[in-house]
């Protein structure tokens, strides 16, 4: 059974007259312990997609299950315990005023999970390769990927199933890119943990996805399995130019 | 042809609780109307290095250099107002956090629009105009939507070219670009560099390129500096960058995935290597 589902997804935001169709009838499913990706133009729905999934955009219509169950509204404390987002922009997303230390442990403290908070605070600095000296600093005496490691580090804290990666990599050097995509490739095996991610570079999505959704314009252009990804195997124009883009990229 | 830009042993640190941090530690290089890559690792002061061109290191961070010195004008000199005067309309910076350095409560249109009214003292309609024009030149689909909008109400990579449009409104005669590219596909990617190009090769305008994308940068530019822990360790011509000599250099482009390549555990850097004690 499909651990994700969505099926139908169609979210539209309202901003003053403008109605802005983000995603449109949008289907797609992930198997339990599979990685998922989404590719696409900029500005096509992927993000909105992964937000819709965490409950944070206006759905119009379709629906979202999670190991079979309709996502509840809203989202609660146990959604979050199984499903969590790393954001595209981590400056946004990691509160300028709190230190590492607090970011870390602070969904422990909400979630009430018991045993040894700065144990488990080291432990994560390291899976993500961050020194333990970083841990008193604020987000803004960190360079951008040094932010990136820390909002995949908070996201792991409550080891949940399901982890939403909105271009998890795309603020990291070749080689902390290769160490946090070696990371995310471990756990998953370790945890059996199912991804959905985001990637506007079609190597990391190669490397890393059993699977593959093209997006334009909010909708859904073509799914490609790695065979097809690799093998130049797509069929519509959209997905060809991108893979032709990509040419820097092949081996 | 003279140069647009000479830094000479340039230097930052930032004092910290547990000790003083050199994010860069004596790096030179000149700039021309080119465009000069800058890659390395994460936390090598790429941003750093930037943000010191324009003097925006904030305390408890001091920069202190040899030579700073941009079209004849000494950078380490001249004062805070000078300085001011010069960024915007001849030296802009994409920032590398492009919805951080929107003004979240303004509508893009009002951001966009605001130099060239107050600075180029255009009426609303003709502001309103270059400002719709700048946005198509990116790629932005609706710029009319666009213009109403808040940052939140954009994707990561509309935010990215949002903040590209506004930086090329004034025609800087340098760019420094900090990861300007890295939130947007392949396709509007290749738009958004050949407006970079075209300025260079048609305005002179002298182009800072920092990236992560080795591979974009190899294709992209014409000099790339490698930068390690506040050096620069090595310099190449871009297209010379897949065949760099530099251990470091060579490291980062084995991390990287290829299409169609092994999905082993790609190979890290090795930092116990002679050259990562410097
Ligand atoms: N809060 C919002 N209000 C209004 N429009 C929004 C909002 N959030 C997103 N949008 C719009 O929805 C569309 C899809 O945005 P989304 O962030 O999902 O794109 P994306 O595929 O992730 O793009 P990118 O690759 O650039 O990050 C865009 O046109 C964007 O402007
Ligand atoms: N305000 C600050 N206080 C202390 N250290 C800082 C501060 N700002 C930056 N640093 C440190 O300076 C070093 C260089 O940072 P910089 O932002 O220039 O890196 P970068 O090369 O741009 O990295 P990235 O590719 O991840 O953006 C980093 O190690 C960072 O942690
Ligand atoms: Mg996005
Ligand atoms: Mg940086």
């Amino acid at each position: 059974m499909a651990l994700i589902e969505i099926e139908n997804l169609s979210v539209t935001f309202r901003s003053k007259g403008h109605l802005v169709r983000a995603v449109q009838d949008v289907s797609l499913s992930v198997g339990d312990g599979e990685s998922y990706g989404l590719v696409g133009e900029s500005g096509s729905g992927k993000s909105t997609i992964l937000r819709a999934i965490c409950g944070l955009a206006p759905v119009t219509g379709g629906t979202i299950r999670i190991a079979g169950q309709p996502v509840p509204d809203p989202r609660g404390r146990d959604f979050s315990r199984q499903v969590q987002m790393v954001f595209q922009d981590p400056y946004a997303s990691l509160h300028p005023r709190h230190t590492l230390d607090r970011v870390l442990s602070e969904p422990l403290a909400i979630h009430g999970v018991k045993g040894d908070a700065d144990r488990a605070v080291m432990q994560a600095l390291d899976d993500v390769g961050l020194p333990r000296a970083f841990r008193f600093r604020y987000p803004h005496q960190l360079s951008g990927g040094q932010r990136q490691r820390v909002a995949i580090a908070r996201a792991l804290m409550l080891k949940p199933r399901i982890v939403l990666l909105d271009e998890p990599t795309s603020a990291l050097d070749a080689s902390v890119q290769a160490e946090v995509l070696n990371l995310l490739s471990r756990l998953r095996a370790e945890r059996g943990l199912t991804f959905l991610m985001v990637s506007h570079d079609l190597a990391v999505i190669d490397h890393m996805c059993d699977r593959v959704l093209v997006m334009q314009h909010g909708r859904a252009v073509e799914e490609l399995n790695h065979a097809d990804l690799a093998g130049a195997g797509m069929k519509t124009d959209y997905a060809r130019t991108l893979f032709e883009a990509s040419a820097d990229r092949m081996l | 042809m003279s140069d647009l830009l000479t830094i000479r042993d340039l230097r930052v640190t930032f004092d910290t609780e547990t000790g003083p941090v050199e994010a860069v530690r004596g790096v030179s290089f000149r700039l021309g109307r080119e465009r000069l890559g800058i890659v390395g690792e994460s936390g090598s002061g790429k941003t750093i290095t930037g943000r010191s061109v324009l003097r925006l290191i904030r305390p408890p961070g001091r920069i202190e250099a040899a030579e700073m010195t941009f079209d004849g004008i000494d950078l380490t000199r001249i004062s805070e107002r000078e300085m001011r005067a010069l960024r915007g309309p001849r030296i802009a910076m994409v920032m590398q956090d492009p919805k951080y350095s929107l003004n979240p409560v303004m509508k893009v249109g009002a951001q966009l629009t605001e130099g060239l009214r107050l600075r180029d003292r255009l009426g609303a309609a003709e502001a309103r105009r270059k400002a719709i024009e700048a946005l198509e030149a990116v790629q932005i689909r609706d710029p009319e939507r666009v213009m109403e909008a808040y940052p939140h109400e954009l994707s990561g990579g509309m935010g990215q070219r949002v903040m590209i449009a506004m930086m090329l409104i004034p025609n800087p005669d340098l760019l420094i670009a900090d990861e300007p590219t890295s939130a947007l596909d392949v396709t509007v990617q290749a738009e958004v560099l050949s407006i970079l190009d075209g300025l260079v090769r048609d305005r002179g305008m002298g182009l800072i390129f920092i990236s992560h994308d080795l591979r974009l940068v190899a294709r992209f530019c014409d000099r790339v500096l490698v930068m390690y822990k506040g050096r620069i360790v090595e310099e190449v011509a871009a297209g010379e960058l897949t065949r760099a000599k530099h251990p470091y250099t060579q490291g980062l482009l084995n991390c990287l995935p290829r299409i169609g390549g092994s999905r082993a555990p790609l190979p890290g850097l090795d930092r116990d290597a002679d050259w990562a004690r410097a």
